[in-house]
């Protein structure tokens, strides 16, 4: 059972049931039908992407005999990409896409993880720091946003912009208390985020910055017809988050950041689910 | 979108109409929107899914799909949002033929969305549709309107 419990969190299935909870948390705040292939696409996507990202990263800072030895030390990285590649493939052929939403995903995404290509050339770019905080924050807003509404982000309708922010704000504080966890092993590497480029306190004051905006977007969400039930959940997962920072000032095992943090954008999705019962 | 369902159903009844019934361009009738009422939250393939019913004649009968070759398209406008989809017709080749004369259901999923226009919650949108057909020569046919669809939006 525990064995089943740490594959599911180390090769991001976990993670990728989340990125699909908040695309049907924009789906059901926005009062959009429930697409499966659309949910299922975002979650093989998400899996597909982290476990490329994941052995891009082993492959980049580790060194391996020959590619073949890579290659057998991470068979099970594998398999799960090529799973999660013939999902997106099959949930791609049932559906048409706003290819323009995808693209920018991509290119943000793509942006996020130069800084582990082991090519010399591009080494400058592990300087980015809190640039790379606030690309894999908008590429998530976007994958649990823009894809599952399937409108260019210029024919979105208020609400959904205040949503667009809010999941941002969210997402940001997320990506800090990883940034933070991080921050020790960046340094080694050479790679610079948010957490490495601010003091604990400065990142602190930002943290609580992003969390008053957080709360003013989701109840500027009032004023366009989302239910206030909805809104004190929104504002209710802020709180949650902010206990969880706080929690992540001690020193946490692997479960608290892959469960606990990364459970909070489960439970935001699971929270409106219920309200919307 | 792929996932849109649309099936022709060819009428095997031979009807006596005028002569201007078959013509070069398609023509279409809005025939009915089952059913017409359907909750913001309806799940895909789902039994709440509205079917749209249109009728549609053409005297060459050059409509459907024929795979790498022509494509028939349904264009259809939700008025509200102002925002116009296409889907492909479903391969017919066995039964089109001269004065071809079908019915086009079409699954409706795709086009729901509410009204940007309201913000109220809860509240039940009323969706009206555009609609056209091109066929393989693109010969596009009159424009009819489809609805009333009523969205609860909660």
């Amino acid at each position: 059972m525990k064995g089943i419990f740490h594959f599911i969190l180390s090769h991001s299935i976990f993670i990728s049931f989340c990125a699909a909870a908040l695309a049907l948390q924009t789906l059901l705040l926005l009062s959009n039908p429930v697409n499966v292939y659309l949910l299922a696409l975002i979650f093989f996507a998400t899996l597909s992407g982290y476990n490329a990202y994941w052995l891009t990263s082993k492959f980049s800072f580790n060194k391996y005999a020959s590619f073949l030895f890579f290659l057998q030390k991470n068979t099970s990285s594998l398999l799960v990409l090529l799973v999660a590649a013939i999902g997106m493939l099959f949930c791609f052929t049932h559906l048409k896409l706003v290819m323009y939403n995808i693209g920018i995903t991509f290119i943000f995404l793509a942006l996020y993880a130069i800084p582990l290509i082991p090519i010399k050339q591009l080494h400058f770019t592990r300087k980015a720091g809190f640039v790379k905080t606030i690309l894999l924050a908008l590429a998530w807003t976007m994958a649990t946003i823009l894809i599952p509404l399937q409108i260019p982000i210029t024919e979105m309708p208020v609400a959904g912009l205040l949503i667009f922010a809010v999941r941002f704000l969210f997402m940001l504080m997320l990506c800090i208390i990883f940034d933070k966890r991080d921050a020790a092993v960046d340094k080694i590497r050479g790679l610079q985020s948010l957490a490495t480029d601010m003091s604990s306190t400065l990142l602190n004051y930002f943290i609580a910055f992003i969390l008053v905006a957080y709360i003013i977007a989701a109840w500027a969400l009032k004023f366009y017809g989302i239910a206030l039930s909805h809104i004190a959940a929104l504002i209710g997962m802020g709180g949650i988050t902010l206990w969880v920072y706080i929690s992540s000032f001690k020193k946490r095992d692997y479960i608290f950041y892959y469960f606990l943090v990364d459970g909070l954008m489960f439970l935001s999705g699971l929270l409106t689910l219920l309200v919307s019962i | 979108m792929r996932n849109t369902i649309i099936i022709l159903i060819i009428s095997l009844i031979a009807v006596s109409c005028g002569k201007d019934k078959f013509t070069t361009a398609p023509q279409i009738k809005f025939k009915s929107i089952k059913p017409d009422r359907v909750p913001s939250n309806v799940i895909i393939h789902s039994a709440d899914v509205p079917l749209l019913t249109i009728g549609v004649t053409d005297r060459e009968g050059d409509l459907g799909f024929v795979d790498g070759k022509d494509t028939a398209f349904l264009f259809i406008r939700n008025i509200a949002l102002n925002r116009t989809d296409s889907f492909h017709l479903p391969d017919i080749q066995s039964a089109a033929g001269k004065n071809f004369d079908s019915d086009i259901l079409m699954d409706m999923f795709d086009v729901l969305r509410p009204d940007p226009r309201y913000t109220n919650r809860p509240r039940v949108d009323t969706l009206m549709f555009e609609l056209y057909v091109k066929d393989f020569a693109k010969n596009k046919s009159n424009v009819i309107t489809a609805g009333p669809l009523y969205y609860e939006v909660q």
